[in-house]
């Protein structure tokens, strides 16, 4: 979509996380619509299509917000622009023992 | 508004007029298989069920059976039994009998083997495949329309596009007066407070919490993790990071009418309306579910693509991914993509899935049906 | 009489000589059927597992269809995944690839769709077949895993002179999988895994309380080349890669059943002849393992279920 005016997307004004919605490179600003608004990222890593990545600092142990809820909780400190996925947060719901795959 | 289905005996509205072979456990199943075979039209099911079942199992196998048999897109039934199973072919084909359908036993402990019990039922089933081509599809209401609603092979683009598209033309189907089932119970977990604050009254709200907290329990109990199973390795590399993530974007594919109730799985619906029906998060175990709950037609969202289909019911295969409804163009008939690249909005896409919905109600061939694809799973109670 | 089979390069045996279309998921499953049937001699199973899965149950899952695509009779495999699931079709794949037989795999999702997967998937498996055609060798029954399977029906008095039976096999034949159910008749057997591959020679039980395909599909994942299914039943379950042999305990059933049941043992069974019986069926073992159709490879009866431990996710 090189022509679009957005390349990620906020789901809910209270969210802390973006989705992109293109692969975006590091260094690069990401569009980022919500509602009629635009703002601008600089972005620390890349972000690949569907991946999240912070719209401010968050703190570890603070909550992460999509769809105007928590997601989940970071489990280190997140950097403004930084991807937000498996290695930096985890799950709230859900837990026991970790699954090992066979192989 | 109408569309042109098959009105059984029962006075329940079929979207098609399958023959089906029902092999009633897995001793009958590769007989059921063979019959099928030489019965281009017909269609059949893998049953992996044991002969014997346990206590806890046999409620839940024997109503999802019984959905199946009873299924009103199915207009005539050959049974396959082996002779010695817990839910028997007879007992089966006396409760189909009792829905007005054309039904036939065969045993094979009685009929004397594999090739005499091929040969029967494929005479059997060629006669009832001219008694359905007689039935001549007619005007019935939409709102006798009942959707099962399916995610399955998620990424983000789920929640952002397919879910809320599909959640769309359920609300549309509701406002028509018809019947809609949101599923996939640990697919709600982290989202079952915004769930059930759509509950049609405080009641329900907590039947939903209910039945999300139970499933959590039952998964702690196995002492096991759901990070690993929920979300799958392929939502993870499509950028979903928790459940509570994979959640709050799958229950936007439930729209805005009220739920007006939780149904255990594969359990019927008796009055019309919006329902949750409790079923694992595996997609063709949930369908089954549905589909023996009386659902006629499956709305199936994805972001990463599937081909799965269902041997009674057309599966809808709806994409919100762009790159994957390109990439997987085989399987997908809505492109919920367009709704990630701005050319369409969420009601129209939600539109263009209910006025399909209705043309394939009427006989429009979906693709999973063009494959022919057939899957089937029970959900077993296992303890 | 000679024993001829196909020795495989990690030296195991093998009395058939399939390629396996193996689908990680039930999601793949009927694209892995539509890819067999389009060929001779190339089979697969109906996988109706292989995601939402936890625990012990997902393991052994994925060890179940790691052991079909282990077993001896499979010359080759192709795995067939989508690519979202749970059990992951490369390292399936990587796994397979250690005893060094030939493995490919293919991914609905990043070949793109249907169309494109089964055509690639023929094209590839018609490869496959003619890379693992090879002659057979000389081999011996102490290569030969041999997995037993006992209706629950069976009442004590036969169980007796079957455990006979067994043990006589055990005598020549390398390795004997027995139903747990059946392990106190047999002293020095020991426990086997569901589904595990089996590395030395012994007399091994594994899981029961099952029906009897989980059974057998527990008992070729762990390297059974065939099959023998004592049946007072007649219970009709056969498997895609493993010939099973269908032996009945029942002259009734044997009379309703004889199209798929190979043998009748009732007459001496009842005259607790172990001796007679043993030796017939290491007869049609014998033809077995040269090649001769058990009845319900000529039926095609393939039928598979993976013992669940757990319930779905």
């Amino acid at each position: 979509m090189p022509n679009s005016k957005y390349n990620a997307l906020i789901m809910h004004l209270n969210d802390n996380v973006a989705t992109a919605v293109d692969d975006l490179a590091a260094g690069a600003d990401a569009k980022v619509k919500i509602e009629n608004k635009n703002q601008t990222i600089e972005l620390i890593n890349d972000i690949r299509f569907g991946h999240k990545f912070a719209l401010s600092d968050i703190n570890k142990g603070e909550e992460i917000k999509k769809y105007g809820e928590s997601i989940g909780v970071a489990i280190t400190d997140i950097k403004q622009g930084e991807h937000v996925h498996v290695h930096n947060i985890d799950s709230i719901r859900g837990k026991g023992a970790v699954t090992k795959n066979e192989f | 508004m109408n569309f042109r289905g098959f009105l059984r005996n029962d006075n329940r509205a079929g979207i098609r007029n399958h023959l089906l072979i029902f092999p009633t456990c897995m001793s009958a199943s590769s007989t059921a298989k063979l019959i099928a075979g030489q019965l281009p039209g017909a269609v059949s099911f893998d049953n992996q069920v044991e002969n014997q079942l346990s206590k806890e199992d046999v409620e839940q196998v024997e109503r999802t059976l019984l959905g199946f048999a009873t299924h009103p897109n199915v207009g005539a039934i050959v049974m396959v039994g082996f002779g010695k199973e817990t839910i028997s072919a007879d007992s089966l084909a006396e409760q189909v009998r009792m829905s007005g359908k054309p039904v036939a036993s065969l045993n094979m402990m009685e009929c004397g083997g594999i090739k005499s019990v091929v040969a029967k039922g494929v005479q059997i089933g060629k006669q009832f495949e001219e008694e359905l081509s007689l039935i001549q599809r007619v005007d019935i209401h939409v709102n006798e329309l009942a959707i099962g609603i399916e995610c399955g092979g998620s990424d983000t683009t789920s929640g952002l596009a397919a879910n809320p598209a599909a959640g769309f033309a359920s609300d549309l189907l509701i406002e028509d007066g018809g019947t809609t089932f949101l599923s996939e119970t640990p697919e709600l977990i982290g989202a079952e407070h915004v769930l059930a604050n759509n509950a049609v009254n405080e009641e329900i709200g907590r039947q939903i919490i209910a039945t999300v907290n139970k499933y959590e329990e039952n998964l702690k109990k196995s002492g096991m993790d759901f990070r690993g199973a929920q979300p799958s390795p392929g939502n993870i590399q499509g950028g979903l990071s928790t459940i509570e993530e994979k959640s709050l974007g799958a229950i936007y594919k439930s729209g805005t009418a009220p739920i007006k109730g939780v149904l255990q799985y594969g359990e019927r619906f008796k009055v019309k309306g919006h329902y949750l029906m409790n079923s694992p998060g595996y997609d063709i175990e949930s369908i089954t579910g549905m589909i023996a709950g009386g659902a006629q037609i499956i709305i199936f969202t994805t972001g990463r693509g599937t081909p799965v289909g269902s041997p009674i019911a057309p599966v809808v295969k709806v994409c919100g991914n762009p790159k994957m409804a390109d990439i997987m163009k085989d399987n997908i008939d809505i492109n919920a993509g367009k709704i990630i690249t701005g050319e369409k909005s969420i009601e129209g896409v939600g539109r263009e899935l209910y006025d399909y919905i209705l043309k394939v109600a009427s006989g429009e061939k979906t693709k999973a049906e063009i494959f022919g694809f057939q899957e089937f799973a029970i959900n077993r109670v296992i303890s | 009489m000679a024993l001829k089979g196909y020795i495989r390069e990690n030296g195991q045996v093998g009395i058939r000589n399939k390629l396996l279309i193996l689908p990680s998921v039930l999601c793949s499953s009927s694209t892995s059927a539509q890819i067999a049937d389009a060929l001779p001699n190339v089979v697969s199973i109906a996988n109706q597992a292989g995601c939402a899965q936890v625990g012990d149950d997902l393991t052994q899952t994925e060890r179940t269809l790691m052991g079909f695509g282990l077993n001896p009779n499979v010359g080759g495999v192709l795995i067939v995944g989508l690519g979202c699931e749970g059990v992951n079709p490369l390292g399936l794949a990587n796994k397979v690839a250690e005893s060094k037989k030939l493995v490919d795999y293919l991914v609905i999702q990043q070949v793109g769709g249907t169309t494109n997967t089964i055509e690639k998937g023929i094209e590839e498996a018609n490869k496959m077949v003619n890379a693992i055609d090879e002659p057979k060798r000389n081999v011996d029954l102490s290569d030969i895993c041999l997995g037993i399977v006992i209706d629950n029906s069976i009442e004590e008095s036969k169980l007796i002179v079957l455990s006979k039976v067994i043990e006589v096999l055990s005598d020549s034949i390398g390795v004997v999988i027995i139903p747990k159910r059946h392990q106190s008749y047999f002293s020095d057997a020991k426990e086997l895994v569901y589904g595990k591959t089996v590395t030395e020679k012994g007399i091994y039980y594994t899981a029961s309380e099952l029906g009897n395909v989980a059974l057998m599909t527990g008992m070729v994942a762990s390297g059974a080349q065939t099959i023998i299914h004592f049946t007072e039943d007649g219970d009709p379950a056969g498997s895609s890669i493993s010939p099973v042999i269908k032996c009945s305990v029942n002259e009734d059933i044997f009379e309703i059943f004889w199209e798929h049941i190979d043998l009748d043992i009732s007459a001496p069974l009842a005259q607790n002849n172990e001796s007679l019986i043993s030796s017939q069926l290491l007869s049609v073992v014998t033809n077995t393992i040269n090649g001769i159709d058990t009845k319900s490879e000529m039926l095609e009866l393939n039928d598979f279920a993976i013992h669940r431990i757990l319930p779905t996710f």
